[in-house]
């Protein structure tokens, strides 16, 4: 069973994310169930959505402790999300910082706990490099892919049955950007 | 068939559901978890936006009525709203099928209340059908059609936020065309006067017996048997997703596809086979009542929380007795929270602000605005149900008619359509010194921009004539009928004012369009 969780922030494109990552293992015969958060949560609120892939799925939710992969879209959020991480889990990390209003504690970085194996990228950065700052949802897949078992053309086609036409130079080039920056980590 | 699986969300497949059942009326009003349905629908099939539930499943009778097959999809607090024409559709059948999807939303993840809607098809004596994931949403969604002109009664389906809301693989097939069943006046089945009535009530009763007949031996439910026959499993819905995780394969699970009428004899063959029976449903003790009133041995709600939803781990403990290890939950504990808020730029944020700095106590209503109630504005001082805030406000008057100069109801415009006329009318005729403010941003926000009457715009993009508020507000009675802008804080600060010290009632309309939008329309 693949675990993935994908943390962020309402409106920073988590859903679009896992819903690339779904159809990839759907596409390697996997069953496949992708959890969302739509409505109120979505109002600039704490947003975590899941892929799980295996034989067979049965709950949408993945549970604490079980995740393969952390993909963390806001570095508070990943901080939120990182007891879903199974002790050898992985995790690709924003270091954007979107403020908690009204919040008491500083930011919160992942690296230092989780080590060798969470890579941090300045998405958001990437993202503006590649032409668009609402790309750093697919940045953050492109450095996660050293992670997972998929073919370039296999990311690229995903991308393209996800995105629309118009957007789909800048998201390849943001992905190719995060894949860099992902390979350069360690 | 179309053989390759497609991963959709459960609302979606409702919506390819309702294409291959030949539905051809969709109508609903939005509510999260249920939104999606009637807008994937509208892609195919005539769908479009009703100013509330009790119109749109109004409206879905008379299609059904007319010989279409009918659907309605709402969120579980608007099936409250749209009881009133269901009980007795239940009594009059339908002629063409009428199908009515109900989300639950177990947590409250955007609800005011968990409220249990199964209890409503044991109260209206409708059948229930509750799917656990993507594939049975669209075959349950055909299914209920089916069952539905079969035993001549609507039907309700049951979702919940993580069907409703999750991805799963789905095998869709063939949409068929529509058709219309033949049209003949029948007084005595949909004339629902009281000599009807009571011949209708004995035909419900009846129609109940034979759908409970049916459910017995239904392949709707099924029974999952395990590698041993030490423990079983009565569930349905996401319980049953839930429950096979946490609990595995060596446990039987009779999986319920139908949650009313419930079956019995699934249920004795598999107490008389395993040594022990929980029932895991969340929210109430619907299925486990069921269970020990026709003697069945079973644990339940005794152990498992009436309260949101249940978790892999939580199951784990209470029926295995296993603990989850949960080592790095300490690394999010310094995290602050970070709930929903009011975007930036967001037009309410200076109506808000505005009512903070008056100090005024504020009856509030259902949508974005409700985020008014968050520090640091938390300028709200109730919020019940939509349109609760216009009529409260005027009950909160006659109880202390002093607070008329620092009391307002605060409700957003598609609010104030579904449930806030008839409150105002009440304001009027009864006479209570109430300032009403309508938060006009000419959407319904929160779900996610549905057009609605003041929009001008349908579901399908068609232009019309907007609903006009002060128009309206004015033909109710209202003499005092203001319109303000937000961002312009100091006029309408100065408006509340005047309007809060007349002695008569008055409508603050407060209109910018939600900033999400401004730009793109």
């Amino acid at each position: 069973m693949i675990n993935i969780v994908i943390a962020g922030v309402g409106g920073q494109g988590s859903i679009l994310a896992a819903k690339v990552l779904g159809s990839l293992y759907l596409s390697h015969g996997l069953d496949v169930k992708v959890n969302e958060v739509h409505g109120m949560s979505q109002r600039g609120g704490s947003v975590v959505t899941m892929v799980r892939a295996g034989e067979k799925v049965y709950s949408p939710l993945v549970s604490p402790g079980e995740a393969d992969l952390l993909i963390g879209l806001e570095c508070q959020e990943a901080m939120r999300a990182v007891p879903f991480l199974s002790p050898d889990g992985k995790a690709v990390i924003s270091l954007r910082n979107i403020p908690i209003r009204q919040q008491q504690a500083g930011s919160a970085s992942g690296s230092g706990v989780i080590g060798r194996d969470c890579l941090q990228i300045d998405a958001l950065a990437l993202a503006k490099e590649a032409g668009n700052p609402r790309c750093e949802n697919v940045v953050l897949l492109g450095a996660a892919s050293k992670f997972l078992n998929f073919t370039r053309d296999e990311w690229e086609s995903a991308i393209r049955e996800h995105i629309k036409p118009q957007h789909i130079e800048v998201n390849l080039k943001a992905f190719t950007l995060g894949e860099k920056a992902g390979e350069e980590c360690l | 068939m179309n053989d390759k699986k497609r991963l959709m969300m459960g609302n979606e497949a409702v919506a390819r559901g309702l294409c291959e059942a030949g539905c051809s009326f969709v109508s609903s009003y939005p509510g999260t978890p249920s939104t999606e349905i009637t807008e994937f629908a509208a892609k195919n099939v005539y769908a479009e936006w009703a100013p509330n539930e009790k119109v749109a499943v109004e409206a879905a009778i008379g299609a059904s009525l007319a010989g279409a097959r009918a659907f309605s999809g709402m969120k579980h607090v608007g099936l409250n709203v749209a009881a009133d024409p269901l009980f007795t559709a239940a009594y009059t059948g339908v002629n063409g099928a009428l199908v009515i999807a109900v989300a639950d939303d177990p947590g409250c993840h955007s609800s005011q209340n968990e409220q249990d809607s199964r209890h409503y098809a044991e109260a209206m004596k409708l059948p229930m059908l509750e799917p656990s994931d993507s594939q049975e949403c669209l075959d349950y969604t055909k299914a209920a059609f089916e069952l539905s002109e079969r035993f001549d009664t609507p039907v309700l389906l049951r979702l919940s936020t993580r069907v409703s809301h999750s991805r799963s693989a789905v095998s869709a097939g063939e949409a068929i065309r529509p058709t219309l069943r033949e049209y003949g006046k029948n007084p005595a089945k949909f004339v629902m006067v009281p000599a009807a009535a009571r011949v209708r009530h004995a035909a419900l009763e009846e129609r109940l017996a034979e759908i409970g007949f049916e459910c017995e031996t239904g392949e709707l439910n099924r029974v999952e048997w395990g590698t041993d026959r030490k423990l079983g499993v009565i569930t349905s819905g996401i319980s049953y997703q839930t429950a096979r995780e946490a609990l595995g394969d060596s446990v039987s699970y009779c999986k319920l596809g139908m949650v009313y009428p419930l079956p019995v004899e699934p249920l004795r063959e598999l107490a008389a086979t395993v040594d022990e029976i929980w029932v895991i449903e969340e929210l109430d003790d619907f299925i486990e009542t069921h269970c020990k009133k026709h003697g069945i041995k079973v644990r339940g709600k005794a152990e498992l929380s009436p309260l949101g939803e249940y978790t892999v781990p939580q199951l784990r403990e209470a029926v295995l007795g296993v603990k989850t290890e949960e080592p790095l939950a300490f690394l999010a504990n310094n995290v602050p929270p970070r709930p929903p808020a009011l975007c930036p730029g967001c037009p309410h944020l200076g109506t808000f602000g505005v009512i903070k700095k008056l100090g005024l106590t504020v009856m509030g209503d259902i949508g974005c605005y409700t985020l008014g109630a968050s520090p640091p504005l938390s300028a709200m001082d109730m919020c019940v149900c939509m349109g609760a805030s216009v009529s409260s406000l005027h009950g909160f008057l006659k109880a202390r008619p002093d607070w008329s100069d620092r009391t307002v109801a605060v409700i957003g415009d598609s609010t104030f359509m579904h449930s806030g006329l008839t409150g105002l009318m009440n304001i009027v005729y009864n006479q209570s010194p109430a300032t009403v403010m309508i938060l006009d941003n000419s959407i319904t926000g929160m779900t996610g921009h549905q057009p609605n009457p003041g929009t001008g715009v349908t579901l399908t993009g068609s232009e019309v004539a907007a609903l006009d508020l002060e128009t309206v507000c004015r033909a109710l009675g209202v003499k005092r009928v203001v319109t303000a802008d937000p961002r312009d804080t100091q006029g309408l600060e100065a408006a509340l004012k005047e309007e809060l010290a007349a002695a008569e009632p008055s409508v603050v309309i407060v209109r910018r369009a939600c900033a999400l939008l401004e730009g793109k329309v």
